[in-house]
């Protein structure tokens, strides 16, 4: 291969690659648009938060009790080593809300959610089902692509309270049974220390995390072609790109957030 | 067949699409308020464009196409306001696999901004004998059912034009038939121009009171069903009347 020829292939790539991410800055603009002005379709971002979205709640409930495990395990080598029982609520909270819970949650959602959104999707593209909505007269973007990218923003936002409950429930419940770490102790520790920000701030980044996942998930699903290959591809370049925003996106708040 | 503006119906005049290395046209015909059109050719010969092409899917390289007052030409013409005057059924129904059949009917219904989208679906899922299994997923449907979803789809808009590709494709006479049943009552009861492509000239075209013939992308006969010539004899139906419903 000559130096023109590899210039000429990596360019193209590179074009390639531009095009996608304007093109999915495009159509998250156009989702945030739509919401501003109320040009959304209310019934049909209710169906698919109910038959994408909370289908997803019992694995995500199951992930969060495991995180919660996982939390307290590594919670007590600190209680232990430091005889730090009065700030394990809090550290389990830190976990919860703003590095750990949101991570892991927004991955399972991009797994769990973002995979089977962008299968559909490109299962539609594929049989032409997304093409007769078109020649009916539809717009599809507002009828079919924003209520179910929204839907899994949305899911981000409704499920984070619940998921951080049962973290903090089985980090508590486990440390004391695993470490006769007192949960009364630890709920104490919890409501005394932690600052309202450290959750807010933690439902904020699970919302940023589920606008990746149904921006990211949707726009793949419907950039597919028509060949069986593209199926594949298009889970595959979602829930690559999916992850990998969310853990870039993690990175970057937790550097906006650390100590100076 | 001739060319002056219609008030409503459908009129296309000298169309021309080009896709790649194969062009359709220039196709020229008109199908006035409540008449039928069967689009009949050997396969490839570019019924499928042409049925895209009416419904705004393909791009039109020349001449122009009006339905109901819509006009649509090479350079001009909202496509939006086009595509609102058209129901389509596609091949097989391509409804969507995640939605009951009445949830099919309704999205449209609802997206294109139709008064009670419950009473309109209801009233198409009715006028195609699917009013009771409305609950129904697609999965869960028979081939001529999915085919009388998607037609139901295409009307619950009352479209001033209504195409079918290939609607009997794949079903046996009888259904076929069937289905032609329901097609020709919807469209009697609509009084739309309806245009249909097919390869099932026996069961379609004893329904039909037009037909035109294409040949490679060219149009080879235009006109009455009781008319074919000769040369394309293999598109001449045993039938002319419909059968009587078995």
């Amino acid at each position: 291969m000559t130096p023109t020829m590899l210039f000429t292939s990596w360019g193209e790539r590179l074009l390639w690659a531009l095009s996608h991410v304007g093109n999915i800055f495009l159509f998250g603009l156009r989702m945030a648009l739509s919401i501003v002005r109320f040009d959304v379709d209310g019934r049909e971002v209710l169906r698919q938060l109910d038959r994408l979205c909370l289908r997803a709640l019992p694995l995500l409930l199951a992930g969060s009790a495991l995180i919660g495990g996982i939390v307290a395990l590594q919670g007590l080598n600190y209680v232990a080593r430091y005889n730090a029982t009065e700030v394990f609520g809090w550290a389990t909270a830190l976990s919860a809300y703003q590095e750990v819970g949101p991570l892991l949650l927004g991955l399972a959602l991009a797994a769990r959610v973002g995979t089977k959104n962008a299968a559909e999707l490109a299962t539609m593209r594929a049989r032409e089902r997304l093409m007769a909505l078109t020649a009916l007269g539809l717009d599809v973007e507002r009828c079919i692509l924003r209520p179910r990218a929204l839907a899994i923003f949305l899911c981000g936002g409704l499920f984070f309270p619940l998921c951080t409950a049962v973290i903090m429930f089985c980090g508590f419940i486990g440390a004391a049974l695993l470490g006769e770490q007192n949960a009364a102790i630890s709920l104490h520790s919890f409501m005394e220390y932690t600052p309202t920000t450290t959750i807010l701030l933690g439902g904020l980044r699970m919302l940023v995390f589920s606008l990746f996942v149904g921006v990211l998930s949707t726009y793949f699903g419907n950039a597919a072609g028509r060949d069986p290959r593209s199926l594949g591809r298009a889970v595959y370049a979602s829930s690559i790109t999916g992850m990998t925003g969310i853990v870039t996106a993690n990175l970057y708040l937790s550097f906006l957030g650390a100590p100076s | 067949m001739s060319s002056t503006p219609t008030q409503q119906g459908l009129l296309v005049d000298d169309a021309v699409c080009q896709l790649g290395a194969f062009a359709l046209g220039p196709v020229s015909l008109q199908v006035a308020p409540g008449a039928m059109l069967a689009v009949v050719g050997t396969t490839g010969a570019g019924k499928t464009v042409l049925c895209k092409l009416l419904c705004g899917l393909h791009a039109l390289h020349s001449g122009r196409i009006v339905v109901d007052e819509a006009e649509r030409t090479a350079d001009d013409g909202d496509l939006n306001v086009f595509q609102r005057k058209v129901g389509l059924s596609f091949q097989q129904g391509a409804l969507v696999e995640e939605l009951s059949a009445f949830e099919n009917v309704a999205l449209v219904a609802r997206c294109r901004g139709v008064d009670d989208v419950d009473g309109k679906t209801h009233e198409a899922l009715h006028a195609v004998g699917l009013a009771d299994e409305g609950n129904l997923l697609p999965s869960e449907l028979s081939g001529g059912m999915r085919r009388r979803v998607g037609l139901a789809r295409a009307m619950v808009s009352d479209p001033a034009l209504l195409v079918l590709d290939d609607v009997t494709a794949g079903l046996d006479p009888r259904t076929g038939h069937e289905v032609m049943q329901f097609v020709k009552r919807a469209h009697q009861s609509r009084g739309c121009a309806t245009v249909l492509t097919t390869h099932d000239v026996d069961v379609v075209l004893p329904f039909v009171d037009d037909v035109l013939l294409l040949e490679g992308g060219n149009v080879g006969y235009v006109g009455s069903v009781a008319h074919i010539p000769d040369a394309h004899a293999p598109f001449r139906p045993l039938r002319v009347a419909p059968m009587e419903q078995a």
